[in-house]
């Protein structure tokens, strides 16, 4: 009877793991990024204050942003400190991405990639989801050792649809229990490592776990450090569409730079 | 010194302190200084003889742009107040300018207040609107002026708004925009009679487009369209053009409009290889540009009213007839053109190049400049122009009243 316990024990248990393995490895790549994506972006319309502190050799610079975000694709960041670029805007809808100055009232088309301030590009702002804008090519499972610990993680490589994305290629490490992203490792064309960011900080905003820190080292730019809060996350019910048109920028600019 | 305009001065003060009263909370702020100090030589050639246009030789202007919005009954109330103190300091060589006559400009460049309610935006007041595509000189930019080729970021901030009323309709892809310009003071710098305006934008991707049009009381109109498209991360081509029933351009021999239908085309591009480059160039045709024949009568003109500034009797009557053929003619006045700017960023460390040129195609003629801009402290920036004029001789650009400029400026940011 012992052994009968013992064996049904043993193959019990033997049942949860397979099943419980099983599970994980039953997601796709797909499918897992999709859930790391909803830690950023939990909801079709949002937005947030967005705090980015950068420490250079001269001190520390800090810009404020608020952040709109509609339907993946639209976003709207409008400037609000410090004082001299309040009123400019950042448009970025499907791939294209426009810079509007308040004094010339022009928007100005830009690329995703340059640098907004310290070591964080307008893309870095502008999206916080991948699967737009890159195709998965390959899928591993690894533990990732960082300051706090060590994790299991699915590591994703990323490589960019179109040369109009932020990055060329990225690297991103998810964890497997929790789906959060942990960190990325970001490269150019040319195949060198731009960035490290690492998902520092999370936060329970209506019942949806979101992220609300991340730490940009630049290994460009001798690793200078940036860090960007995200602060006043909220679900939005309707977002207008005068936020997204090129056209209603100097509107718009008047609107939201509060 | 004195305050010139002070009816609008005192206007100013009283929405500022019904604000202030009224403890709104300020929304958008970027209020600019800018000191700079310009020296001219001034063109002695025989189409500008005499500095007839009086251009100084010594220019220092001040000029502090007060641009706050406020946020007010769910809306927001905008101002970009200019006030300005142009010293001329040198009339020519010997001559300085008398000091009485300094004076600090006051100009509300825009004022207005404006309210967004789901997809609709009205506003009223005065605002600069910017329809056009081009960087400089964008023919549908028919409600408040383009800056100029030769200014193309209007570093002045000189333009300014049109009164106006505004209906705007925004969906997802599209906007339309009805503006109504009652006849005032600054209106009549942009049109002669009360005038509505309209704009249908969509986005046809690639292409966004926009349709425009103006119809002015007293029946003349104007019609166009602009298009820009991306190609790529790197390129962008866009094109603007606009028909006029009606041309403001006087033509020799005895300075009479012509009342033929006009049109206006710009094509262009912008091009940017790689994040420390960027470089715009465009083309323009301005059908109502003098012709070979043209240029040739105002030319002789010129020189026959030069002949006349000899004679004593003839010379007050000369040179009034000289100074307004200078002032009524809009630059540029032939008919084909082509403006390029190249920017090199980063050049070092917060430091910019920037060269322009604007030349005529049809006599060969250009205006060129150098600019260097240093920007430190995150709000200020020092910049450093050189302008110049080439192969001038039988070119409309001879008309300018420069042959070269030297400028160095502080602009400082709040």
């Amino acid at each position: 009877m012992k052994i009968k316990l013992q064996g049904f024990l043993a193959f019990f248990a033997l049942a949860l793991f397979t099943s419980s393995t099983m599970y994980i490895s039953e997601k796709t790549p797909e499918q897992i990024l999709k859930e790391a994506e909803s830690k950023r972006s939990p909801w079709t319309q949002m937005s947030m204050t967005a705090e980015l502190n950068t420490n250079a050799k001269s001190g520390t610079t800090k810009s404020i942003y608020k952040v709109y975000f509609k339907d993946e694709i639209n976003t709207l960041v409008a400037f609000l400190e410090p004082q001299f670029e309040k009123g400019n805007l950042l448009l970025m809808v499907d791939a294209d991405l426009w810079y509007y100055v308040r004094e010339t009232k022009k928007p100005t088309r830009i690329t995703p990639v340059q640098r907004l301030s310290g070591s964080v590009s307008y893309g870095d702002l502008a999206r916080l989801g991948w699967s737009k804008d890159y195709t998965i090519v390959s899928s591993e499972e690894t533990e990732l050792k960082t300051e706090i610990g060590t994790s299991e993680t699915y590591l994703l490589n990323l490589a960019a649809k179109s040369q109009g994305a932020t990055y060329q290629k990225i690297k991103l490490w998810i964890d497997k229990k929790t789906s959060k992203p942990l960190k990325s490792e970001v490269f150019l064309l040319s195949g060198k490592m731009y960035k490290t960011m690492l998902f520092t900080k999370y936060e329970i905003v209506n019942n949806k776990e979101v992220n609300s820190q991340i730490e940009f080292t630049d290994h460009f730019n001798a690793n200078q450090k940036s860090v960007l809060n995200f602060s006043k996350i909220a679900q939005e019910k309707t977002i207008p569409n005068r936020f997204f048109i090129k056209t209603s920028l100097a509107e718009v600019s008047d609107e939201v730079s509060e | 010194m004195r305050l010139v305009n002070k009816a609008r001065p005192h206007i100013v003060f009283s929405i500022a302190a019904f604000i202030i009263l009224s403890g709104l909370s300020v929304q958008a702020q970027t209020s600019k200084y800018i000191s700079e100090v310009e020296y001219n030589t001034i063109n002695k050639g025989w189409l500008n003889p005499q500095n007839i246009q009086l251009l100084p030789y010594i220019n220092v202007n001040n000029i502090f742009l007060y641009n706050k919005s406020f946020k007010i009954w769910k809306g927001s109330l905008n101002g970009n107040l200019r006030f300005s103190l142009l010293n001329q300091l040198s009339k020519d060589e010997v001559n300085k300018y008398d000091v009485n006559d300094y004076k600090i400009r006051f100009d509300p460049n825009e004022l207005y207040y404006q309210k967004s309610f789901n997809n609709f935006t009205l506003g009223i007041g005065r605002k600069r609107i910017k329809w056009g595509v081009g960087y400089v000189s964008s023919p549908t930019d028919i409600v408040s002026n383009p800056p100029s080729p030769t200014d193309p970021s209007d570093r002045l901030f000189q333009i300014k708004g049109s009164d106006l009323f505004q209906a705007s309709y925004i969906g997802s892809k599209s906007q339309y925009d009805i503006y109504l310009m009652p006849k005032t003071n600054v209106n009549d710098l942009y049109f002669k009679n009360h005038s509505a305006a309209f704009r249908y934008f969509t986005n046809v991707h690639p292409f966004d487009i926009s349709l425009v049009g103006r119809i002015d009381l007293d029946g003349t109109y104007q019609a166009g369209f602009n298009q820009t498209v991306a190609i790529g991360e790197k390129l962008e081509l866009h094109s603007d053009a606009i028909l006029s029933s009606k041309s403001n351009a006087l033509y020799p021999p005895d300075f009479s409009t012509n009342k033929e239908l006009s049109y206006r085309i710009l094509a262009g591009t912008n091009w940017s290889p790689n994040q420390n480059y960027n470089i715009v160039l465009e083309y323009f045709h301005i059908s109502e540009g003098y012709s070979a024949n043209h240029w040739l009568l105002l030319q002789n003109t010129i020189e026959y009213l030069e002949a006349m500034r000899a004679i004593e009797t003839f010379e007050p009557t000369a040179t009034s007839t000289m100074k307004k053929i200078y002032n009524s003619n809009v630059f540029p006045l032939r008919k084909d053109f082509i403006f390029g700017r190249l920017l090199r960023n980063n050049l070092f460390k917060n430091a910019e190049l920037e060269w322009i040129t604007f030349a005529c195609i049809n006599d060969l003629g250009s205006l060129n400049r150098l600019g260097i801009y240093y920007k430190f402290q995150s709000r200020f920036n020092l910049y450093f122009q050189y302008q110049f004029l080439l192969n001038t001789d039988k070119s409309s650009f001879n008309l300018y009243g420069f042959e070269d400029t030297w400028r160095l400026g502080l602009k400082i940011s709040f």
